[in-house]
């Protein structure tokens, strides 16, 4: 994170006014001053400094810090250990167990907590993987599926299994492929990589189709760039940014994934504190009235998405500037 | 032809205005027509307290320089500034010989009937999903419902639908009717759009840069196609352009636009004798004339501008403030 | 006759190509799935099984010969609509799918449908009067999207209208147990119930539905909405709208002409969005204890039953192809532009 110095936001010297007919030339800028002139489009603009913006922009990132803290040392803070039983089953909340307790008598707030480390670790590990593998996918594809012979070819055909992957419900496919490799961190993290990977390709391998045909990538190929460095100087960065943009919306799906696998059975083993298993156990507590063990691990998935998706919009809102 | 109704030099008679003749009432009447952009950096004002006033039949054309708003002060008069962070006001604005009354809560544009307008780019500006045939027709339908003709037959709306393409000289028209914009020529489309906008019977014709996207002489096809159609049935004409020949030519009065404002309102065929807004002087010796092809360079605005002043080069700005220098970089 | 096969090329192609991608879709699953470690003889016999009867059961599974052959002979069933016996049961894979299959796509049809119209609606009032209160919480709604998981939703829905309000029945069923049960006719629980002039069993159904169609609804319906609103949006200030109403097309014309330009995206998010309410039907099936695909996977999953985990991949994989293929055939219909060889800048 780099604060915006703020010599960087003073505009820089005005280049002279260019010398054709039709340019707009600002209202101050213009030699015509002096004449009877109407009143010049007016811009007024509440001045902004560096040490008031900050704050500003800070301030929805102080949830994210909260939230990278809670899934780092939230597993030390738990007043019970969250996977033994620690009290009478199905206790309401009190000062003993604040959030109660479920029906085998864990504690939902250690477990609650715990599971911060499980669900946000898996998700970030995930989405990592899955743009990682989605911007290498979209790269390989974009940049040759229009290309002649066995190269073309290979990169058609990847597109063409990238979309079958799609062509199946994130889901459904989840499910089944932690049936068939059994159920652990790591089979979670590569299963929603894998489900998540087309998406960002797909972002990508558009973002490539249209800076491949820009001029300064034809100018650097004319260079003699070599093709392999010209993709990593100049077709990479420049056909990141969509994918980036959906990190937090692929956050949010592997959170909710995580969790759905978790709700369906297919998550990690039963005492290991995790949301979806939560909430699956909580269901049939509050088909009998007893609402703690669901509402409050759904409360923290939906509150962490939340925070997410706040701090993702609030950085690109601050890029574009 | 038919009479048109000029109005002079002076201005807007308010007399007139009020009269109840309403052949001498112009078509349009704008008193203080301010509009202003709400933009995160602040507010711009794009039309500022502009009036005046339009005659039956009588053609204006709009010219000013890039940004000086006229293409939101045609798109004020239309309506269809109804987004969130746009302010308009006005102390009057007449239409046919009646105050125009807009509900503010649609965010959807209505139509005040009478009043067509045409777009810079027809390839844009036409439907692209529906072909030619179906966006004539529905116009043609609806107009003569509110004739209160009742329903047009079916027959009745294609035979108007190919009676307009032919005038406005496409004569292909059952493969027009059934093209789409994308399948149909830079030309043909343009002269689609103005069949499509004057196939209403408007009583104003509202045409934002009508012809820049089309090169030369099928922009003076199609302003000429445009003109003689909108002089047969007398629909009043407000033509944006940046050409100030052609707007010269084609027009009976001639506004231009600065800094959203309109600072000369002249006859078109005076123009050149009596502007006075230094702005305009400055427009009109830009233009290519055979004058000035004896000269070594032709004199470009920044240049004229400089004479007028004294001032060699633009001055270096110091104090501006930041987004204006920004936008003009 | 040749004009018109021409003319008509841009929807017989995609259909027409369906088939082959099955095909492909199908040997893609049989290699991943082959490609599993662990030994299914060794999972059915809990590893006792001796050499002979180890060859017995790989011919039973078909299992044995090499692995072209067993693809050849898979894909040939598989062309057959035979997706092989479960490990377990022994039952026919296709039939149990046939059995389950059309409760599930029934309530994700309904939920994705109802959605659909609801969004349009919606978001089609949030854009044209951006200043009715209501306007502000479909907003606020949108702007949640994807935010909100179906299984928090439904048992949210579960907890407040049956433990706590009495209001909706148990999650137990389709149908009240006081109902007698309806006999098959195509499938479509709901759908049969009509059919066979069962209202009494309707009614109960219509009950029984109303929560998990708008558990699906809830959860899935505001990336639709936020997709639509930013379509209209963008298509009430395009310039085609604008000369629409310009030159004076009627209003009804006007607002067809909106929504038909600022819908193909959202159609496309339908298409996605019904894959979601696939999986969220399976789960709000776990909820509200519905018979359908979910419990079989469930069961499956549990138990490893490869033929019937793959049978699942292969179907829901056509179910969704077809869905893309319905999807992609609305989008060129309403967007001709988007047919392939239509002329565009
Ligand atoms: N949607 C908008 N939001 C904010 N500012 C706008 C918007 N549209 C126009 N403006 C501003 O209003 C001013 C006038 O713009 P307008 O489009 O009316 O100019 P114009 O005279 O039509 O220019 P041109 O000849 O280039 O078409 C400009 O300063 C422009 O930046
Ligand atoms: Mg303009």
């Amino acid at each position: 994170m780099t604060s915006t110095t703020p010599t960087s936001t003073t505009p820089a010297p005005t280049t002279p006014a260019p010398t054709t007919p039709a340019s707009p030339t600002t209202a101050a800028a213009d030699p015509l001053v002096g004449a009877p002139l109407a009143a010049p489009s007016a811009v007024a603009r509440p001045e902004r400094r560096g040490w008031t913006r900050w704050p500003r922009l800070a301030l929805p990132l102080v949830p994210l810090a909260a939230l990278v803290a809670l899934a780092v040392i939230g597993p030390w803070l738990t007043p019970h250990n969250p996977e033994r039983v620690s009290g009478p089953t199905s206790a309401p909340p009190s000062g003993e167990h604040l959030f109660g307790t479920d029906t085998s008598g864990l504690d939902v707030f250690s477990q609650t907590l715990a599971a911060f480390r499980t669900n946000v670790w898996i998700a970030t590990v995930a989405v990592l993987l899955a743009t990682a593998g989605g911007a290498l996918l979209g790269l390989l594809t974009g940049m040759n599926e229009s290309a002649r012979g066995p190269r073309g070819l290979a990169a058609r055909l990847l597109g063409r299994i990238a979309d079958f992957v799609q062509a199946v419900p994130g889901m459904l496919l989840g499910l089944i492929t932690v049936a068939f490799y059994g159920a652990s961190q790591t089979t979670l993290v590569l299963t929603l990589g894998v489900v998540l990977a087309p998406l960002q390709a797909r972002l990508v391998r558009t973002e490539v189709l249209r800076v491949r045909s820009d001029a300064y990538v034809d100018a650097a190929r004319m260079a003699g760039l070599s093709e392999l460095r010209l993709t990593l100087r100049h077709v990479l960065p420049n056909s990141c940014r969509p994918a980036m943009e959906n990190l937090s919306v692929l956050f949010a799906v592997s959170i909710i994934l995580t969790a759905s696998l978790g709700f369906l059975g297919a998550g990690l083993p039963t005492p290991k504190p995790e949301w979806g298993a939560m909430i699956s156990r909580g269901a049939t507590d509050a088909a009998v009235g007893n609402w703690w063990p669901a509402t409050f691990p759904t409360l923290a998935l939906i509150i962490t998405v939340a925070i997410i998706a706040a701090a993702s919009s609030a950085l690109l809102r601050r890029r574009t500037r | 032809m038919t009479a048109r109704n000029v109005i002079d030099e002076a201005g807007p008679r308010t007399t007139a205005v009020s009269d109840p003749v309403e052949g001498d009432a112009p078509i349009l009447a704008v008193e203080d027509l301010t509009v202003r952009y709400g933009t995160r950096s602040g507010e711009v004002t794009a039309v500022d307290a502009v009036s005046f006033a339009l005659g039956h039949g009588e053609r204006v054309a709009l010219v000013g320089e890039s940004g000086s708003g006229k293409s939101t002060l045609g798109l004020a008069l239309a309506g269809f500034l109804t987004q969130d962070n746009v302010h308009v006001e006005c102390s009057r604005l007449d239409f046919a010989g009646a105050a125009l009354d807009r509900d503010t809560r649609s965010r959807l544009p209505r139509r005040t009937p009478g009043l067509s307008m045409i777009f810079q780019d027809a390839m844009t500006t036409l439907d692209p999903v529906w072909p030619i045939g179906s966006q004539l027709r529905a116009v043609i339908r609806a107009a003569g419902r509110a004739d209160g003709g009742g329903r047009p037959s079916r027959a009745d709306v294609r035979e108007r639908a190919r009676y307009w393409l032919d005038r406005v000289g496409l004569r292909d028209t059952e493969r027009v009717l059934r093209a789409r914009p994308y399948e149909l020529s830079g030309g043909m489309r343009q002269r689609a759009m103005i069949a499509i906008a004057l196939c209403g019977g408007p009583k104003l014709l509202i045409a934002d840069e009508p012809t820049s996207a089309l090169d030369a002489s099928l922009a003076r096809e199609a302003m000429e196609t445009m003109l003689t159609l909108t002089g047969q049935s007398s629909t009043s004409v407000l033509v944006i352009s940046h050409d100030i020949l052609l707007a010269q030519e084609y027009t009976d009065r001639t506004f231009v636009m600065y800094g959203g404002r309109i600072v000369e309102q002249r006859t078109s065929a005076r123009l050149v004798d009596t502007a006075t807004h230094p702005y305009t002087v400055a427009l009109l010796r830009c233009v290519p004339t055979l004058a000035s092809a004896e000269l070594d360079e032709l004199p470009t605005l920044a240049s004229v501008n400089a004479e007028i002043t004294g001032v060699d080069e633009p001055t270096e700005v110091t104090g501006t403030p930041e987004p204006a220098a920004k936008e003009s970089a | 006759m040749r004009q018109t096969l021409r003319r008509q090329r841009w929807w017989l192609a995609r259909i027409i190509a369906l088939p082959f991608q099955l095909i492909v879709f199908a040997a893609v699953s049989f290699l991943l799935v082959h490609n599993i470690p662990g030994d299914p003889v060794a999972v059915l016999t809990g590893g006792q099984a001796d050499a002979a009867n180890r060859a017995a059961i790989e011919k039973q599974l078909g299992l044995d010969g090499s692995l072209p052959t067993q693809l050849m002979r898979y894909l040939g069933h598989t062309l057959t609509f035979d997706l092989g016996h479960s490990y377990i049961t022994g039952r026919s894979v296709a039939s149990e799918f046939g059995d389950r299959l059309p409760a599930t796509i029934e309530l994700t049809l309904m939920g994705v449908f109802l959605s659909a119209v609801l969004a349009l609606g919606l978001s089609y009032l949030a854009v044209t009067r951006p200043r009715n209160p209501v306007s502000y919480l479909v907003r606020g709604y949108a702007r949640i999207a994807g935010g909100l998981p179906d299984f928090a939703v439904g048992v949210a829905a579960v907890f407040v209208f049956y433990a706590t309000l009495h209001w909706a029945p148990a999650p137990l069923g389709r149908l009240s147990s006081d109902v007698d049960d309806v006999p098959k006719v195509t499938g479509l629980p709901f759908l049969d119930t009509i059919l066979t002039g069962r209202f009494d069993a309707s009614w109960s159904m219509a009950g029984h539905l109303a929560l998990p169609v708008a558990t699906l609804v809830i959860s899935q319906a505001g990336v639709l909405v936020k997709m639509l609103i930013g379509g209209l949006e963008e298509a009430v200030d395009a310039a085609p709208t604008r000369f629409r109403i310009a030159s004076g097309a009627s209003p009804a014309m006007v607002r067809l002409s909106l929504v038909r330009r600022a819908l193909p995206p959202a159609v496309t998010t339908c298409g996605t969005l019904f894959g979601y309410a696939l999986g969220g039907a399976v789960i709000v099936e776990a909820i509200f204890g519905f018979a359908g695909i979910g419990s079989y996977l469930s069961d499956s999953v549990s138990s490893g039953d490869i033929p019937a985990m793959q049978g699942f991949l292969v179907i829901v994989a056509a179910v969704s192809l077809l869905v893309f293929l319905l999807v992609d055939l609305a989008n060129m219909s309403l967007d001709p532009r988007r047919r392939p060889g239509a002329r565009t800048d």
